[in-house]
């Protein structure tokens, strides 16, 4: 299990983590989500001891992360970083053997990662010459070459068309699912919702939220109602604590404590109107992290 | 895996990546183009088709014979030479023309031949077959036995002597390996800043495409940089080693010249301290590489260490080749960034004692560990700020390395 704790780092006045700290477990994936800024980059350079702490420890399997570790690490940065002039599977091969495979082992994993995200036809040409996307798919690549304990991933579905995502979110899973521990970060929560198990919620340098998604939605403060009905909200049912999230037309989006229940605000809701669609359910991950970050 | 092998991986791809790339071997293409013609245009100009004219001195009545006849038989033609004749007193004062360059050779007493060391080989050869002739036309007109003639034709009728006094050997060895040592000098020169600036845009390169990022989550910096600088040094040296090769072969086959034998010890010396001169300004170029926030800055940030380099190039080639025996030269010796432009010019003159130079050696060694180190540091800590140039100083307190 990969874990942080404490996590503290200033850049002068400036103060990137603030006692951050979460874990990733071997066969989740954790989705780390926080607004621009909050820390993210910097906690996952700190897994790779890439940048010089002020505080705080990263252990992996309880034990401090060192250099031999971290080779059974994958890694995909913010900053994409490959070498422009040189061919994909020269460049994945070397990645792997970086990574302690052996020459003949990294080949063929350069050739078995290159053929599962369709760049065959492409294997002897220079990144620079290849589109964002495969770009993106190379950079993977190179992450997922050794077949690593710990995927540390920043960003990984930017700039990928819905193909590339769906298969990336499928590689992720399998990942997982063979006992690697995995950790992204993404500012897309519809997909981080659909695809994670965990979340880590970070915000001005310090987790505000973390733990498996399908608990954190559960153990909510709220639920979250969308109705459609005959008319407009201007009748906002006059239960305490709800309140109107969002209305465009006849549709309506209202945020309800927990404590009331599915049928007490449908029948307050239906009062003398005609409701065509009603749910009733947990929050989003999108409405916790909003309120993660507002708080 | 071990350190060696992270090393030697990063100096493979830089060995395969860098070596057939487009740039090094359009550099390859221009030195080669440079040597070639360095060693073809005085080639094509030096035998203009003018007559050269040789200056002969001939002591006492006995040369006077052979002397004109191998005036009358110089081609004279243009493009060949011709021979002209002066009288000298003695053969002492005839030996001194011809160390002193006034005459090319002297003929002394009809048998004798004295020549320099800047005698042409066509007079020389031209002088004895005048004595030679001379002596067989002289033996047959008086009706000698033939045994003296057969000696005379297998050529025992003429002795070479070269004018050059004995003590002056060393004196020329000297000479020749202070050749050596200055083109030693610009070989390192040349290599330093030509090798240093690969070092320098490759890191500037690495950290601005990104790269070093990932890189650095499986090596750690400073074996990343000792991949590089040796892969880079290779390269160079393959670079400047098979000119240098090329450059004596052209010389002795289209300029047909002998080149002096040079003492082993010495050039073993010259080959070391190159080398150990290009690693200490490669590790610098790395550091500096590693602070440069874009390829463009980082000729402005190499601005100093060049500086240093052109430092210690002219402080060798002007200050310690005329003095080398000066506290001054033995302190430049012991600084590891003078050392190597300095500690070949020295060993010329064995200026440098024994313990100098291991002092020296042990002093660099050490040196280039920690200034590898430190690099590594710098470029951990300076390797993630893509904005702005950031100091030396703060980039290595900024290093989690």
């Amino acid at each position: 299990m990969l874990e942080l704790d404490g996590l503290t780092k200033r850049y002068g006045d400036v103060v990137a983590l603030d006692d951050c700290g979460f874990s990733v477990r071997p066969g989740r994936i954790v989705g780390f989500l926080g607004p621009n800024g909050a820390g993210k980059t910097s906690a996952m350079r700190a897994v790779f001891g890439l940048l010089r702490l002020d505080g705080g420890t990263v252990t992996w399997m309880g034990r401090s992360v060192t250099h031999d570790a971290r080779r059974r690490f994958g890694y995909m940065p913010e900053m994409r970083g490959l070498y422009p002039r040189m061919p994909v599977r020269r460049q994945v091969i070397y990645f792997g053997r970086l990574h302690g495979l052996g020459k003949a082992t990294a080949a063929r994993a350069a050739d078995r990662w290159i053929a599962r995200f369709g760049l065959e036809e492409r294997a002897g040409s220079r990144i620079d010459d290849l589109s964002h996307g495969n770009q993106q798919r190379v950079q993977l690549v190179t992450a997922l070459v050794h077949d690593p304990e710990l995927l540390v991933l920043d960003e990984p579905f930017s700039g990928l068309d819905p193909l590339g995502v769906a298969e990336m979110s499928r590689i992720l899973r399998e990942r997982a699912e063979q006992g690697a521990a995995v950790l992204f970060s993404s500012h897309q929560l519809d997909l981080v919702e659909h695809l994670c198990d965990d979340v880590a919620i970070i915000n001005q340098g310090r987790v505000a939220l973390s733990g498996p998604v399908r608990t954190l939605k559960d153990r909510a403060a709220h639920r979250r109602v969308e109705v459609d009905m005959d008319s407009s909200l201007a009748l906002t049912p006059a239960l305490p604590g709800v309140r109107l999230v969002e209305s465009r037309g006849t549709r309506h989006v209202l945020r309800v404590p927990a404590e009331v229940g599915m049928d007490e605000i449908m029948t307050a809701l239906a009062d003398g109107r005609t409701v065509r669609e009603f749910s009733y359910g947990p929050p989003t991950l999108s409405d916790l992290f909003s309120e993660a970050v507002a708080s | 895996m071990t350190t060696y092998r992270a090393v030697g991986l990063v100096m493979r791809r830089e060995l395969l990546e860098r070596g057939l790339s487009k740039s090094y071997a359009l550099s390859w293409l221009f030195l080669a183009l440079l040597v070639g013609a360095g060693v073809a245009i005085p080639g094509f100009f030096g035998d203009d088709g003018s007559v050269r004219t040789y200056r002969v001195a001939t002591v006492g009545a006995a040369s006077v014979g052979p002397g004109e006849l191998a005036r009358s038989t110089a081609p004279g033609e243009p493009g060949s030479y011709r021979i002209d004749l002066t009288a000298s007193p003695d053969s002492g004062a005839a030996g001194a023309a011809v160390a002193d360059g006034s005459v090319d050779a002297a003929l002394v007493e009809g048998d004798r031949v004295l020549v320099g060391k800047d005698t042409p080989r066509e007079l020389e050869s031209a002088l004895q077959q005048a004595v030679l002739s001379y002596q067989v036309q002289d033996m047959l007109a008086t009706g000698e036995v033939s045994e003296r003639a057969v000696a005379i034709m297998a050529g025992e009728g003429v002795t070479v002597v070269t004018a050059e006094p004995e003590a002056d050997a060393d004196a020329a060895a000297e000479a020749r390996q202070f050749v050596i040592a200055q083109v030693a000098l610009v070989l390192l020169f040349m290599a330093v800043m030509t090798t240093g600036s690969w070092v320098l845009l490759g890191v500037t390169e690495e950290k601005t495409n990104r790269v070093s990022e990932v890189l650095l989550s499986s090596l750690r910096p400073w074996q990343l940089l000792a991949g590089k600088i040796i892969g880079v040094g290779l390269l160079g040296l393959l670079q400047f080693g098979s000119i240098a090769a090329s450059l004596i072969v052209a010389v002795r086959l289209v300029l047909d010249v002998t080149l002096p034998e040079v003492d082993a010890g010495f050039l073993g010396i010259s080959l070391i301290w190159f080398v150990l001169g290009y690693l200490v300004y490669a590790a610098g170029y790395a550091a500096v590489g590693a602070i440069a926030h874009r390829p463009e800055d980082a000729q402005n940030a190499a601005f100093p260490l060049t500086l240093v380099t052109v430092a210690g190039y002219v402080i060798g080639i002007v200050y310690v080749s005329g003095n080398p025996d000066t506290v001054w030269s033995t302190v430049l010796t012991l600084v590891p960034l003078t050392a190597p432009f300095v500690l070949p010019v020295r060993a010329v003159s064995d200026a440098v004692a024994p313990w100098e130079q291991a002092a020296a050696f042990l002093l660099m060694i050490g040196f280039i560990v920690l200034l590898v180190r430190v690099a590594g540091r710098v470029y951990a800590g300076g390797v993630f700020n893509y904005r702005t140039r950031i100091k030396a100083r703060q980039a290595y307190r900024s290093a989690e390395f």
